[in-house]
């Protein structure tokens, strides 16, 4: 009935933090040189539009977190390891930063190219609700002082939540197809030229390592708060 | 049902193991009496026996021709409205039991007739206690599962209880009660969880 | 005992203060408040009203959080609830039924009687009537799964609203248009069932 976290494989991975965060300095160094200088401008943009390799990368990663927090949730329910809600919890602020960030680079970018700081545009209100999704989530986490009943429900929530994500963006993009002017530009060109993929793809790469950084920290984190709980009170 | 028969019970919550090893069997017209310290176990061995918890290890037999309407749990909570009458307390009562009570008749025996009127907020603890063992009346199972139902009562209630009881054993009733106090029940089996505890 | 349950609930919530006079009275407050807050033509008001039907009816599910389940658990009733010879599944269709018919009915008989005042026409009526009707039960149904999840938050509205908030948009975006019952429909279905599995968790959840 009740499986043992295995701190062994966090404190393995633990060693290899520093490592991993020069790795990802690097990167993220190499990814903004490309991005910053060596790519051209948008013919139509002009230099604004480089804000696109923060943007892309955050608003992609925001959902991919989404998407991995409910299949920890899956497989909490299958495998009942408290390390796979730890992964969730540990997730969902990270998860929650990148969707903001996304927020406000969308945003920052909607100024020069809309002409207003915020338009209610489909894919800025998903995004929208999907950080209040992380902002719910987190929240159960920090409401419920009892952690073995905190996951149970989290789990369940996570799913939920998960079921939600097509819905609503569903219901946001008729939305918007029914109540805004076909004016505004969208935000990612359908096509996009190799010169500006490379530093893209760097990018991305410099987010994931982030990610997995900080995703590392958090649960090597947790997973040490819970064991000094367990400690304190047994 | 003859007996309730349990076999080497565990209870975990979390990672903490509360009881182990717990084996125990009572008869028709037996009472076992749990007792044990404050976190002993106590409310979570009787929330077992009524299903609400999955043994962590172990199992209760019988397992199969168990039903949970053999079963009347009376635990620590009253299960009162507080800002509703005591008679429509009574009434929602009725509803879940799918009983037809006679109010005026309980209430005197639990000697509340006055108070069928007033709001159950005004009761003292000792009358809100009197009211919640009125459910023992007005559904009857072969097992009764009473956690702490002694407190609050004053000792010539506690007195009255175990005639209830009692009455209900010989009739072949089957009661497993629970308590953190000293009283004075004569019960078949004793068992401190104290003993059990990790 | 699935019709005991149901009526115990509807019983219980004529005695406490969530009948058809304390949810109407409060639905009709809501919506009196838009000639206040909004002074332009009456087109405006048609549309805001229309807005304003589902917020109302969301804040009154979202109010009466706190009595799905969660006083139930608190004063042990839950207790006695869940040793009926009811299947967790029917308990959740009762509440369904039970709180849709406390919470929303009331409003789904009020908002065609209302509707004249703010100029809506008879055929606006029937749609927005049609589709409180359709995606209510939806909304119901997501309610009471988050609050058996979270029954034991007592006194938590504003997390669970945050929580259920966003679950209610799409049903919100699909309510103001016309002729989208069958969205609502098919949206009310899915969170149906996905409650029930949501409910009955919860409520094995509770006994642990």
């Amino acid at each position: 009935m009740i499986s043992k976290i295995r701190p062994a494989i966090i404190e393995k991975a633990d060693g290899y933090i520093p490592l991993l965060l020069a790795f990802t300095i690097i990167t993220f160094c190499v990814g903004l040189y490309f991005s910053l200088i060596e790519s051209p401008a948008d013919y139509i943009q002009g230099d604004s539009m480089r804000i696109m390799y923060i943007h892309v990368p955050s608003a992609w990663f925001s959902l991919m977190i989404y998407t991995l927090i409910a299949l920890s949730s899956v497989f909490w329910f299958i495998l009942r390891n408290p390390l796979l809600s730890l992964a969730g919890r540990s997730l969902a602020p990270i998860g929650a930063m990148f969707t903001f960030l996304a927020l406000i680079t969308g945003s920052i970018w909607g100024k020069p190219t809309w002409g207003t700081w915020w338009a209610w545009d489909a894919r800025l209100t998903s995004m929208l609700i999907l950080f209040f999704l992380y902002l719910a989530y987190i929240l159960l986490w920090h409401s419920i002082s009892n952690k073995d009943n905190a996951s149970k429900i989290a789990a369940a929530l996570g799913i939920i939540g998960f079921i939600n994500i097509p819905i609503i963006k569903f219901s946001v993009d008729w939305w918007n197809t029914l109540h805004q002017p076909a004016t505004i530009s969208k935000l990612s060109t359908p096509s996009i030229d190799v010169s500006m993929l490379i530093p893209l793809l760097i990018m991305t790469f410099a987010f994931g390592l982030f990610l997995l950084s900080l995703f590392i920290i958090r649960i090597r984190i947790l997973s040490l708060e819970l064991r000094i709980n367990r400690k304190m009170i047994y | 049902m003859d007996y309730l028969l349990a076999e080497n019970l565990s209870c975990i919550r979390g990672s903490n193991t509360v009881f182990k090893n717990l084996s125990f069997k009572v008869s028709r017209g037996q009472i076992l009496h749990i007792t044990g310290t404050n976190g002993s176990g106590k409310t979570s061995l009787l929330r077992m026996i009524a299903g609400f918890i999955d043994p962590s290890d172990g199992k209760i037999i019988p397992e199969q021709n168990y039903t949970y309407k053999d079963v009347h749990f009376v635990g620590q909570k009253y299960a009162l409205k507080k800002n509703l009458s005591v008679e429509k307390n009574l009434s929602l009562w009725s509803h879940l039991y799918q009983k037809k009570i006679n109010t005026d008749q309980i209430l005197s025996d639990l000697d509340l007739a006055q108070y069928k009127n007033n709001d159950t907020e005004v009761l003292s603890d000792g009358q809100k206690r009197r009211l919640s063992i009125a459910r023992l009346f007005i559904h009857s199972a072969p097992i009764w599962l009473l956690d702490e139902v002694h407190v609050h009562l004053d000792s010539e209630w506690q007195v009255k209880l175990n005639q209830y009881i009692y009455n209900y054993t010989n009739e072949g009733g089957m009661v497993l009660i629970s308590s953190n106090t000293k009283i004075e029940l004569n019960s078949n089996i004793d068992i401190n969880l104290t003993h059990y505890n990790v | 005992m699935f019709k005991n349950l149901l009526l115990r609930d509807l019983r219980l919530a004529y005695y406490s203060s969530s009948n058809f006079i304390y949810i109407g009275s409060f639905f009709i407050l809501i919506t009196i408040l838009i000639p206040f807050v909004i002074n332009t033509g009456t087109e405006d008001f048609t549309s805001v009203f229309q807005g304003l039907i589902w917020v109302g009816l969301a804040l009154s599910l979202l109010l009466a959080l706190d009595k799905i389940f969660s006083s139930d658990f608190d004063d042990g009733n839950l207790d006695i609830i869940l040793r009926m010879e009811i299947s967790y599944d029917k308990i959740y269709l009762s509440k369904l039924l039970s709180v849709w018919i406390t919470y929303c009915l009331p409003i789904v008989i009020i908002v065609p009687l209302i509707s004249t005042v703010f100029n809506l026409t008879i055929n606006e009526t029937i749609f927005i009537t049609v589709n409180l009707f359709c995606g209510s039960f939806g909304m119901t149904a997501t309610a009471i799964a988050i609050n058996a999840l979270l029954m034991g938050l007592k006194r938590m509205i504003y997390l669970k609203s945050i929580i259920i908030i966003p679950l209610y948009i799409p049903f919100m975006i699909f309510g103001v248009e016309q002729g989208s019952w069958p969205v609502l429909s098919a949206l009310s279905m899915i969170a149906v069932v996905v409650a029930s599995f949501a409910t009955s968790y919860g409520l094995r959840l509770y006994g642990e």
